[in-house]
Order: structure tokens, then sequence, then C-alpha cells
């Protein structure tokens, strides 16, 4: 399923995939939340997940990066099959990914330095004095302040602990990075701040960013493709201006708000 | 960065015409940075760049941003040093190179260090304590008062959360209160026992375990055993819907937390405390009369006489009602404890903790100064 054309033109054709969900079914509490979902997501693409409430899009991400097990189906993440993969294997794939967590998850009793820090300490022996200079870069990465690495969680703003979730996701040089709703809760301009911040991981450290979101601000300035959740399966997939000519009620209600060049309607 | 061959990263330092390069080589990446640091310490000696060295990466498989700012940092680029040169890099590991050097300075810069002195540490956990105590004098009084508010308009108080909390803190609590205060009044008639059969004083066993249990211990370890599980849960409960908001909710709507809350807690546990208290001497009188059967050859009958003519009335009533005022200590510590939770999950679990501790010394202090005080007035 992943043949490249022959002399494909685009390097993103040619780039592997990171990402390979295929046939998923997910029942929860007797409903039917995914009926068999199919997408491949290539290295250095800046993927958005969109879909109604309760159309199963953190469901879905749970069981892409191994939280929660599908009821059929296959999850490819780096080359691994998740969900056939011995533990070993799976927590080797897992250093390769990072995950934000809707609402931060930071450790409440760890300060952000230590929260950043949790990863390689763990999972790396690299030496002190090089753990703090990397945190340190990991916050200014995220954009967080580093004058205030050493405050607990619960002293930050909503924003700020976005952003050191980020960090903390930053930790391990992740090849790619999963967001769940990374600018609900925030103000228009911290989110605009987040999208910056996301197409630059993307663009300049060449990680592949999947991210569920709600924000159309978003969708309309940096996702370079859109995969649409609905009834179970993909309803759309594809850059902003292809999934816009689908004729999909949910689709055409979503995007009715706006005019085809990303602009509010007057009135 | 998804190169087959897992070699190393090196560097090397050579010179042409124009002066020194630093060739790098192989992967620079975040799990070999030990190995880097050395192979660049090597390289540069511990003197650091050499000025105008130039950068070679056309050998460089992979490098990501850990192995960037090492590299960034040995050159000296945080502490005032120039950019050097470039040549041969991919496109990616320069954009990576160009996003880490303008961070460096930044990241170059000490921390300040924020940890208090031993004495300001001191004096915080001091004024914390001392600010804890007067908020709970505060609260049990706003506890009182809402209770008496309860008592001018019976039809405020909820009933229906009252008898809640009167199953969970009470009828549960009735088998493990069971176990315990029976195997105490088991370990004291043993104990005294042992003593006793030396003098020929068994008989004395009934009444130096009564008094003990019924007066003393057996209110004081019903409380204990309330504080752990009742005490606690307060706060958890309390603690979580505060982080849930849910208490704001509850006075957005105009209606008070203690009156909701609280008062049914704490009134329940006051009305339950007493009769498990007496399911404990019970209890303890069993677990006593079974030893004394087995080891002093005190019959039940002789067990039952001895403690009819041993055992006042006023030893059993002072125990019991000691008993509401242990369950006001401990419901008013469990709910201000939970009522101060501040915003995060961790203090939860602080709070929790803090409420068994503070609710077992209470008790025990407060024990103690009702054995002195009754000591005084005679009973």
């Amino acid at each position: 399923m992943t043949a490249l054309p022959a002399g494909g033109p685009a390097l993103e054709a040619l780039a592997e995939p990171v990402v390979e969900l295929t046939g998923i079914e997910t029942r929860l509490g007797g409903r039917q939340i995914h009926a068999g979902v199919d997408f491949t997501i290539r290295r250095g693409e800046l993927v958005a997940l969109i879909g109604g409430s309760g159309s199963g899009k953190s469901v879905l991400l749970r069981e892409t990066i191994g939280l929660l097990r599908p009821n059929a189906g296959t999850v490819r993440l780096l080359g691994t099959d998740v969900w056939a993969a011995p533990p070993v294997e799976l927590d080797a794939v897992r250093r390769r990914f990072g995950m934000m967590f809707q609402e931060g998850a930071l450790f409440s009793s760890l300060s952000v330095a230590e929260n950043v820090a949790t990863p390689l300490r763990e999972h790396t022996d690299t030496p002190a004095d090089q753990i703090d200079a990397l945190v340190d870069l990991r916050l200014s990465l995220a954009g967080f302040p580093i004058d205030s690495r050493g405050k607990l969680p619960s002293e930050l703003s909503g924003g700020m602990k976005k952003r050191a979730a980020i960090a903390r996701a930053l930790s391990l040089e992740p090849e790619i990075l999963f967001l769940d709703e990374p600018t609900s809760g925030l103000d228009p301009i911290t989110a605009r701040a987040f999208d910056d911040l996301m197409r630059f991981l993307c663009h300049n450290l060449g990680i592949t960013v999947l991210m569920i979101t709600h924000d159309l601000d978003t969708l309309f300035g940096i996702a370079e493709r859109l995969i649409v959740l609905g009834e179970g399966r993909l309803i759309a997939d594809g850059t902003l201006a292809e999934v816009r000519q689908v004729d999909h009620p949910w689709i055409r209600e979503y995007f009715s708000t706006r005019s085809p060049d990303g602009n509010p309607h007057a009135g | 960065m998804n190169d087959a061959t897992p070699s190393t990263g090196r560097c090397r330092l050579a010179s042409d015409g124009d002066g020194l390069i630093l060739h790098l080589s192989g992967r620079w990446l975040l799990e070999g940075l030990a190995a880097l640091d050395e192979a660049l310490r090597a390289a540069l000696g511990t003197t650091g760049a050499p000025a105008g060295l130039r950068l070679d990466g056309s050998e460089l498989a992979a490098l990501d941003t850990a192995a960037a700012l090492l590299l960034w940092r040995r050159l000296g680029l945080g502490r005032g040093g120039d950019l050097p040169a470039r040549r041969g890099f991919d496109p990616r590991f320069e954009r990576i190179l160009m996003v880490v050097a303008e961070r460096v300075a930044e990241v170059e810069q000490p921390h300040p260090d924020t940890s208090p002195s031993m004495v300001a540490w001191l004096g915080g956990v001091a004024g914390g304590v001392g600010t804890m105590l007067a908020g709970h004098v505060g609260y049990l009084g706003l506890t009182l008062a809402a209770m008496a508010g309860n008592l001018v308009h019976p039809g405020r108080m909820r009933w229906r959360e009252f008898s809640a909390q009167l199953s969970q803190t009470g009828v549960t609590a009735i088998p493990v209160i069971i176990l315990v205060t029976f195997l105490i009044g088991l370990i004291m008639a043993y104990l005294l026992g042992q003593q006793a059969t030396q003098y020929g004083a068994n008989i004395f066993v009934v009444d130096g375990v009564a008094l003990g249990m019924v007066r003393e211990f057996s209110p004081l370890i019903v409380a204990v055993i309330v504080a752990g599980r009742s005490g606690a849960a307060f706060t958890a409960q309390l603690g979580t819907m505060k982080l849930t908001e849910e208490i704001d909710a509850i006075r957005t709507l105009g209606l008070s937390a203690e009156q909701v809350l609280v008062v049914p807690r704490v009134l329940g546990l006051m009305v339950v405390l007493p009769l498990l208290v007496f399911v404990g001497d019970v209890s303890s009188m069993v677990g006593a009369m079974f030893v004394a059967d087995i080891m002093l050859d005190i019959t039940p009958d002789a067990f039952l006489d001895r403690l009819r003519e041993s055992l006042y009335l006023r030893h059993v009533v002072i125990g019991l009602a000691k008993a509401p005022l242990f369950a006001l200590v401990i419901g008013v510590i469990g709910c201000a404890m939970g009522l101060s939770v501040s915003r995060d999950t961790r203090s939860i679990g602080i709070n929790t903790t803090s409420t068994v501790v503070q609710s077992i010394v209470a008790v025990i202090l407060l024990d103690a100064v009702l054995a002195v005080i009754l000591q005084e007035i005679g009973l």
C-alpha cells in the first residue's frame, strides 16, 4: 500500500509513511465509534484531524499512540505494528514521538524544568549539566520563558501549561508530535502564536505533526492536510481546498461561517 | 534521520590553506551525546574553539537539536563567540543549527538560585501552621454557626445527604471497628492477665480492661479509625469538588457550601461516632471475655458479674460523651482541608495526608485535656 509513484516529482510523495492506520474499528460501551478508518501520514506532513464532537478523534489518537486497543485494524507507527509489537519494541517507538495532552498533563508535583527533564533522565544517560541546557533549549523552542522554569504547573496559566507540555513532548527529539487541541481555551493571539510554533517545529526541525483541532483559524492558517472524521469513517482527506469541495452536510456546515478565502463572512 | 547505518558521530580537526576546519561526520543525535562531548573535547582541547574555525558537514548523516546545542556550547557560541562559517551541510541540518544558534545565548544564562534558606523555610513552615490553626478555628465557628442556622430553620437541613453520610461514615465502618477493638480488648486482657496471675488477682483484669477500654481507648481508637476513613474521605471529596469548580457553582447558585456539604458531614459524624464507640465498647469486652475464659479461668458469667460491679455508668457515659467532640474536630478539619485545596491535583493528596495527621494529633490532644479536666472535677 506504500508503493511509491515511479519518479514522483515532489519530495513529499517520496517521504516514508510514519503513521499508517488500516481498517480501524472501535466499539465503546456498545456504540460503534469507528467502522473502518484508514489513513497514512508521511514524514514532514502537518496534518489536522477534525470532526464533530463524539466522532472519535481523541479515541483514534489514543489508539494511534498505544493507549487504547482498537477492536479491529492495525496501527503502524514508524514501521512498528503498535498492537502486535512486543512491549520492548513498543517502548522504543514511544521514545520517538511526543504527545501533548489537551490540558497539558504536566506532573503536578514537579517543576516545569523537572517535567521537561523527566524523559531525558529516564531514557538517556545524558550528563546533568547537558540536561539543564537541553531543558532550557526545549523551553525556548516551545516559547516558554526560561526564567519561569522553576515554577510548578499549578502556578501557570493555560497557555503556559500548553507550552510547557510541548517542551516536554519535544524532550527526546521526537520524529512525530501528536497534539490534542493545542489551541483550545487560548485567546486568539496566543492561539496564533501556537500555530506559528507548530509550523516552525514542522518546517525547521522536520517534525511530523498530527493535531486534533476545532480551530478554523489553525486550519486556514497552517494545516497542509485535513483528515475529516464522521459517522465512524473518513469523510474527507486532502488539502483545505479539496476538503471544501466535498459534498457532505457536516463539512458544508463546518465551513459555512467562512468565505472561501478564510475570512469570516461579514454580518 | 532515518539512515540504516548506526554509526556514532565523530569529528576531526584539519587545516587547509585558509585555516582550521572541523569535519563532522556520522550521526549526531541525543542518544550519543556523552560520546559526542568526548569527541569534541578531544578535537578542540580544553581551550575551546580557535578563532576563524570553519565547519564542514558534508559527511554528516544525522543531526538533532540536542547535538547542535552541544556543538555550539563547546564552540563557545553562547559566551560571545562568533557563528563559524559552514559548508556542505544538508539544508535540514543547516536549519536546525540556525534554530539552536539563535537560542544558545539564552540557554547559557545561569539560573538564579531560588531555593530558600533554612531560616526562611522554617519561618515559612511556622507561619503556615499558624495560619492553618487560625483558619481551622475560624472554620469551626463557621460550621457551628451554620448548624445553629439549621436549628432555627430545620427545613434547610439536607436530610438526604445527612442519611447518606450516616451510612458511609457509620454503617460501613462497623466491621473494621469490631475487628480492631476486639483485638485491642483481647491484647489488654492478655497483658494485664499475665501480671495479675502472679498475685492471684485474676478477677481484677475485668476492672482494668473495662475501665481502660470504655473510658479511654475505645473512644480514642474509634476516633483514629474514623479520622483515617472519613476525615480523609471528606478532604478528598470536597477537594475534588473544589478542583472541578463544583464548590464555586454551589456558591454561585446562592447556596452555602457549609449548609449543603459541611453540616451534613460534620453532624452525621457527630451522631455516628458515639454509636461506633458503643460498638467498640461491647466488642472489646467480648475480646477480653474470650481471653479471660481461656487463660485466666474467669467464666463469661463471672466476667459479667464483675463487670456489673466494677464498671460505673459514669465511665461509659464519659467515654461516649467524648465521641461527638472528637467527631466535631475530625469533621471540621476534614472539611476545612478539603475546601482549602488549591487548584491542582497534587494538593488533594497533600491535604488528605495532612487531614489524617492533624485529626489524630488533635483527637489525642483533646483527650489528654479532657482527662485532666475530668480528674480535676472529680469524675
